[in-house]
């Protein structure tokens, strides 16, 4: 890929609407990270000094997350999972985005599988970190999400309770600590910043979707990270996505938790790296 | 001071502190933690501490303060909770730090605080201000619904006069940046009036509910239909000029005259259309909609079930009305009323024995106007007395100059009209002797022509009136008899020397029907004793001719001879021979096209027109009595035209806008006079 030195309009949008950042190699193969929810692009922080040599890294914020457009927050759109797949491919039409591999973590696992389906040639694979088709049990179909929709209701409630720290101006601010490195107060500050009414829908939209009937028209080859110990993917996630999705390949990581990418990053970068090293 | 006591500091710290290695799990835990939750020492260290979440907290522990916590190195005052040994909840806020380098082993310090009253307090402020938006929500509904009724129509759905205000508004004021034009097409249902009173306003509603239904589906989806009021709709759409208006409103025509069923009968139903452009002379609302109305009343009376366009140079005949009538505020005084004379001729003798005076406006730019264009002003704002003085005035004076000018000729009599406020008038009679003496004219020279219905609005009044008159020895003459109610019998107590017979009686002299009859009776009641002068009163009518055989059935004197008024240089000088031809009185060009205000026809239509209310200085002629609008004016035009063609010659008074009864296809001439 070539970097034009005019960008269309619809390039210029897109870019201010999702924060769009792009570093690495402007000729390399595209890596494009979806994040997922409770964080923002920041959260690939840790992971992306190991792909900047060789590939043209491009990071954004889900409508409603960072410093998205809150302006161009469209509540109806965002109640399920359609507006944020559709966000992706307009960014990548937008973006002029080829061969793409997608990175993405937690739900932006399941935008990327429904994405990969609806516009194949867009996608050359799928890096899919501590992913999940449905995080919500379905006993009647034998799958166990890990979660029932009283959990997702609590979840919710949880974000009430923080709602107007959240809303806040300013977050609250950790005091100094002689053994902490310093990260600046500005970044502190706006650190994973989270705006409370619209974390609500994106966790309602995160936990509740359920796109197991996508997963076999989805033909991109795909890599999935497992990491051990992950209660939002719980073990039998992993294996049964590696089961429904052709041509993936299952990863089980050492990395505890679900955020492998911050808890672990070198560990996480090379299983990429393996993975992209060996596909053609 | 000793040393301090770190261990007890950490044990009994007024909160609860936790040291969790980099997997999350709890290394070191204090007393004031444990005393807290309940739980035991060993059952927490090398545990998680997501362990002690509930699950919705264990959640966004995971995927926002965990992330946060390994990259930025700190979360502060999480609000959460912690389940105690007994599962129960306790609420706390949390804050931790982790240090500790990227690479190497790192630790994470973790204060928890008992906050219970301020997680209660928040998530009440939360609910709070949900409801506070559900609310605001619910209003803005309930207004949406509001607006909706103030602006819309509950009979039909359509926008009402509000909405179609603001549609309209917002219309034109997007209409610089279009191409197209803004067409404004108002539709009133022909004869909906009937409807209604035949069938009740059960049907008429339903009726209004098919046209709106029927409209609504022939319209583009853009555009706007509005009831306007009653029986009249409004159609809004962009057009590209007058031509596609005007193929809108024959869709339109086309789509109403589908017979619909109501109540079990069908109903055929019409409408007329005016039609106006937004263009640079209608830039409000106000003007588009006066200028579609003017063209609706012109497709009214071009005969209804069409539609016309208005055209934006034709003066407003509201406005031309006001001007017209502060000029004749002055006219009089500026000298600028005229009197013809309609002269009548003895068809035994071939002498003209009399003149009729009939007023004229020279109008400084107009030209003559007739009086059909301004009697009913005068009458309206009360300039008739002054309008009628002048003329009783200069037609006693100008029979002065006649007798003057040919002293040795037998002096020719003179008629002049008076209105029903001039007949009621104390001052009337003062006002005749005076122009008598003045002039020094024989009062029996003089006579007075009176409507029959001028008559009978207040006989008992009229009755003392002309017994006055009398005794100074004028004459009176009833005009226009028939058109009312008078019966003979009735009339025979008022001293009258005259019946001019209306026209709708005379037209059929000369044909099979009864009215030869009729008229050929009227002298018959001539032998009573009441009548003063028994052998001298005359029955005529002035726009009648037939064969000289039928009409002297009917008259001892002849009408006019069918020529125009003359004005008054042209004096019956020669009474043994014909007058001298007058010249024509000049028409002015268009002028009815020029004068959408001319009277209604109501007979053709057999529907009450609408009421002059609406502003638009609509003269109505009812179906009674087609000449009652301007006949009380008394001063009317009889002038005649053409000169008899025929057997029957039927001549129509020259007020452009006929009552209708005299169709000019019996002229032999059009109406573009």
């Amino acid at each position: 890929m070539t970097v034009d030195s005019v960008l269309s309009p619809a390039h210029m949008e897109a870019m201010r609407r999702h924060h769009v950042t792009v570093t690495g190699q402007p000729a390399g193969p595209v890596l494009l990270f979806a994040h997922g929810f409770g964080c923002d692009q920041n959260m690939w922080q840790r992971l992306l000094p190991h792909f900047t040599d060789r590939y043209q890294v491009v990071l954004f914020d889900h409508m409603g997350s960072g410093n998205s457009d809150q302006a161009g927050y469209d509540a109806g759109k965002y109640s399920d999972l359609d507006g944020y797949v559709s966000d992706i491919l307009e960014l990548c039409a937008a973006l002029d985005l080829r061969d793409v591999t997608l990175v993405a973590h937690s739900v932006a696992t399941m935008m990327a599988m429904v994405a990969a389906g609806a516009e194949p040639e867009r996608f050359s694979r799928l890096v899919l970190v501590a992913p999940s088709p449905s995080y919500i049990d379905d006993p009647a179909a034998g799958y166990v999400g890990g979660f029932t929709r009283t959990d997702i209701d609590d979840l919710l409630n949880s974000l009430d309770s923080n709602y107007f720290a959240w809303s806040a101006a300013v977050a609250p601010m950790v005091m100094g600590n002689p053994g902490t490195p310093e990260l600046g107060e500005e970044l502190t500050a706006s650190f994973c910043r989270t705006n409370p009414d619209t974390a609500r829908n994106f966790a309602r939209v995160s936990f509740l979707s359920d796109i197991r009937d996508s997963l076999a028209s989805v033909r991109t080859p795909a890599l999935i990270l497992q990491c051990s110990d992950d209660m939002l993917a719980p073990l039998e996630v992993g294996r049964y996505l590696q089961e429904h999705l052709a041509g993936s390949e299952l990863v089980q990581l050492r990395a505890s938790g679900h955020v492998p990418q911050a808890s672990a990053p070198e560990e996480t970068a090379t299983a990429i790296l393996g993975y992209l090293e060996r596909q053609p | 001071m000793t040393d301090p006591d770190y261990e007890q500091f950490f044990q009994q710290a007024p909160c609860g502190y936790l040291l969790l290695d980099d997997d999350g799990s709890i290394g070191m835990v204090n007393d004031t933690f444990l005393h807290w939750t309940g739980h035991r020492r060993e059952d927490l260290v090398g545990s998680k501490l997501e362990r002690l979440l509930p699950v919705g907290d264990r959640l966004l522990f995971s995927t926002h303060c965990v992330p946060q916590l390994k990259l930025s190195g700190a979360v502060s005052e999480v609000s959460l909770e912690v389940l105690d040994v007994e599962g129960k909840r306790r609420a706390a806020l949390l804050t931790a730090v982790r240090t500790g380098g990227t690479g190497g082993p790192g630790s994470t310090k973790v204060i928890v605080f008992s906050a219970h009253e301020r997680r209660k307090y928040e998530l009440e402020l939360v609910e709070a201000r949900r409801s506070a938006e559900d609310s605001e929500a619910r209003s803005a509904k309930a207004e949406a619904g509001l607006q909706h009724l103030a602006l819309h129509d509950t009979l039909t759905g359509l926008r009402n006069r509000a909405g179609l205000a603001s549609t309209l508004e917002a219309a034109l004021a997007e209409r610089g940046t279009l191409e197209s034009e803004l067409a404004v097409l108002l539709l009133d249902l022909d004869r909906f009036k009937a409807v209604n009173d035949s069938l009740g306003h059960g049907a008429g509603d339903e009726l209004l509910g098919i046209v709106a239904e029927r409209l609504a589906a022939t319209v583009r989806t853009s555009s706007t239909v509005a009831r306007f009021a009653g029986d009249e709709f409004v159609v809004l759409e962009h057009v590209a000029g007058l031509e596609e208006a005007g193929h809108l409103a024959d869709r339109i025509l086309d789509t109403l005259s589908a017979p619909m069923v109501i109540e079990g009968l069908e109903v055929v139903c019409s409408a007329s259309i005016g039609v106006a452009l937004a263009d640079r002379e209608h830039t409000t609302l106000d003007r588009l909609l006066r200028g579609a109305d003017i063209a609706m009343y012109q497709a009214k009376a071009d005969g209804r079930n069409t539609w016309t366009a208005h055209d934006p140079t034709e003066a407003d005949p509201a406005v031309n009305r006001l001007q017209l009538l502060g000029e004749l505020r002055t006219a009089i005084s500026a000298d600028q009323l005229r009197l013809h004379y309609q002269p009548r001729m003895d068809l035994a003798t071939g002498r003209i024995n009399s003149v009729e005076a009939l007023v004229r406006w020279q109008h400084p730019t107009r030209g003559l106007l007739q009086p059909v264009d301004f009697i009913d002003l005068a009458e309206e704002s009360g300039l008739i007395r002054h309008l009628g003085a002048w003329v009783l005035e200069e037609a006693v004076a100008q029979s002065a100059r006649w007798r003057n000018l040919s002293p040795e000729q037998q002096p020719v009599d003179m008629a002049v009209n008076l209105s029903t406020r001039q007949l009621l008038d104390p001052e009337l009679l003062e006002l005749v002797s005076g122009a008598l003496s003045r002039h020094a004219v024989d009062p029996g020279q003089l006579t007075l022509e009176i409507t029959e219905t001028a008559l009978m609005e207040n006989p008992v009044m009229a009755l003392e009136i002309l017994t006055a008159l009398k005794d100074l020895g004028v004459g009176l003459a009833i005009d226009d008899f028939g058109t009312g109610y008078a019966s003979l019998t009735y009339l025979k107590d008022f001293p009258i020397d005259e019946l001019k017979i209306d026209r709708s009686f005379v037209q059929g002299l000369g044909g099979d029907d009864g009215d030869s009859a009729i008229v050929s009776s009227w002298p018959m009641p001539s032998g009573s004793a009441r009548w003063p002068r028994a052998w001298r009163h005359r029955v005529s009518s002035p726009r009648c001719w037939t064969s000289a055989a039928t009409w002297r059935r009917a008259s001892t004197t002849a009408g006019p001879w069918p020529r125009r008024p003359w004005p008054p240089g042209w004096a019956p000088t020669a009474p043994a021979s014909r007058p001298r031809a007058p010249p024509q009185e000049r028409t002015r060009p268009g002028r009815r096209t020029s004068t959408p205000s001319s009277t209604i026809s109501g007979p053709r239509s057999g529907t009450a027109p609408r009421s002059s209310s609406r502003g638009r200085g609509t003269r109505v002629s009812g179906t009674g009595s087609p000449r009652t609008g301007d006949h009380t004016a008394g001063v009317q035009s009889e002038e005649m035209i053409g000169g008899p063609e025929g057997d029957v010659v039927v001549g129509d008074t020259d007020d452009g806008g006929s009552p209708g009864l005299l169709g000019r296809q019996h002229l032999g001439h059009d109406g573009a006079r």
